[in-house]
């Protein structure tokens, strides 16, 4: 037995008396609390930006609640499911069991550190990539004096490629160093309950390895940046604003807002009045019936624009004989000045 | 004879299983992971990958593991 074996021997004890003690506390079914603290949170917000009428603000919500609910359905299910699975409190693993795990490990991860002074295993998976994303290696490290607890191990990103717009979300489920095991949840729990510390780690490494397109911290379509319709450039989420008329996304800086009715528009969707220069989206700005100039609702009379009606205005104070030749121009757009024959 | 099934898949669970004597790894996971494929499950007899028509023993410990799990989102 070398010296490996023996730490792992001596830690596997330690670790079937902490399951001991922490099998007496623990109670039969993991209610879920947080994604239910979760949708209660966003009911709040969305209630808070509706009274404020962010509707903007309040229809992203509504998207993130959606995916909260499914959540929260997903895992009362799985409570149900813990119900009607065969009772395995008796499964919980002997100082043997542990410590063919911790031995196994070796054979599932390249690195494997244990450190009995500070209670923890750790395992290095190899690098994560996610839809040609590339996010690293990933430690995993378990306390095992914790084991008990909600969250008893982290996931550290050992070569961070994190979201643009998030530096704390190393991963599309991973954030500030923890992991949202989502269907993994329940049979993570099972297992350092039992102390199959082999499965816990492996499953952590599957979660890692697989995307949930619906229910990220941030969607690798967004991880690095998102660009631009109108300048090209890639920014952040938190950095873009989306054309209420057209729904491309575009930068802040490229989102301009329409002086009558306020939405936020493309470059593409919205012009200036030529008559008072302020912007308006297409639905808001008419077209003048003489020059076809873009004119707003307000630099409109009848349909024409100023220059056109003064134009119109000049031709009928002309006398009868006096004709105005046909090639002559009747006005300037803008400059509401008019070429009038001397 | 009895061995110890451990389903990663779901609700996740260990449990000891009375299986008839000849039983192999595939037919296992045909009675215990209906409408599945056990190319997407990670398939371990005593901690290791095994091949299909392995036949299984008295004391074994089978598990089932399923190479995607889908995390999600909690936040605060």
């Amino acid at each position: 037995m070398n010296k490996h074996h023996r730490l792992a021997l001596r830690v596997s004890v330690a670790i079937n008396g902490v399951l001991s003690g922490a099998a007496r506390s623990m109670m039969g079914v993991d209610l879920p609390k947080v994604a239910w603290d979760r949708c209660r949170h966003l009911t709040r917000q969305i209630q808070k930006t509706s009274r404020h009428g962010w509707h903007r603000a309040a229809r992203q919500l509504q998207d993130q609640f959606r995916c909260a609910l499914t959540d929260l359905r997903r895992q009362t299910d799985q409570v149900a499911g813990q119900l009607d699975a065969p009772d395995s409190s008796h499964a919980t693993a002997t100082p043997h069991d542990i410590y063919r795990d911790l031995i196994t490990l070796h054979d599932e991860f390249d690195q494997v550190d244990i450190c009995p002074r500070k209670h923890t295993i750790s395992v290095v998976t190899g690098p994560i990539v996610l839809e040609n994303i590339a996010l690293g290696p990933f430690e995993v490290k378990l306390n095992w004096e914790e084991l008990g607890q909600y969250q008893a191990y982290s996931v550290v990103a050992l070569d961070p490629n994190p979201a643009v717009s998030s530096s704390d979300t190393t991963h599309p489920h991973v954030q500030d160093g923890s992991l949202c095991e989502g269907e993994g949840r329940v049979p993570i729990r099972h297992a350092l309950r039992q102390g199959r510390l082999l499965d816990f780690f492996v499953m952590v490494r599957q979660i890692l390895q697989t995307y949930n397109s619906s229910s990220a911290y941030v969607s690798l379509d967004e991880w690095q940046g998102i660009e631009c319709h109108d300048c090209g450039r890639l920014v952040a989420a938190d950095d873009r604003d989306t054309c209420e008329l057209c729904e491309v996304d575009i930068c802040n800086d490229c989102s301009t807002g329409c002086r009558a009715c306020d939405r936020r528009c493309c470059g593409e969707c919205i012009d200036s009045c030529s008559g008072c220069e302020e912007y308006f989206c297409s639905q808001c700005l008419g077209h003048c019936a003489g020059c076809q100039q873009p004119f707003c609702e307000e630099c409109l009379t009848d349909e024409k624009c100023p220059a056109c009606h003064e134009a119109e205005n000049s031709e009928n104070d002309f006398p009868e004989d006096e004709t105005v030749p046909a090639d002559t121009p009747v006005h300037t757009v803008r400059l509401g000045q008019t070429t009038v024959p001397a | 004879m009895r061995i110890l099934l451990i389903n990663n898949d779901g609700g996740g669970f260990a449990d000891y299983l009375d299986v008839e004597e000849g039983t192999t790894v595939e037919k296992l996971f045909e009675q215990q992971i209906h409408s599945a494929r056990s190319e997407d499950y990670l398939i371990r007899v005593n901690r290791q990958p095994v091949t299909a028509d392995q036949v299984l023993r008295e004391g074994d410990r089978v598990s089932f593991t399923p190479t995607k799990i889908e995390g999600a989102v909690f936040r605060l």
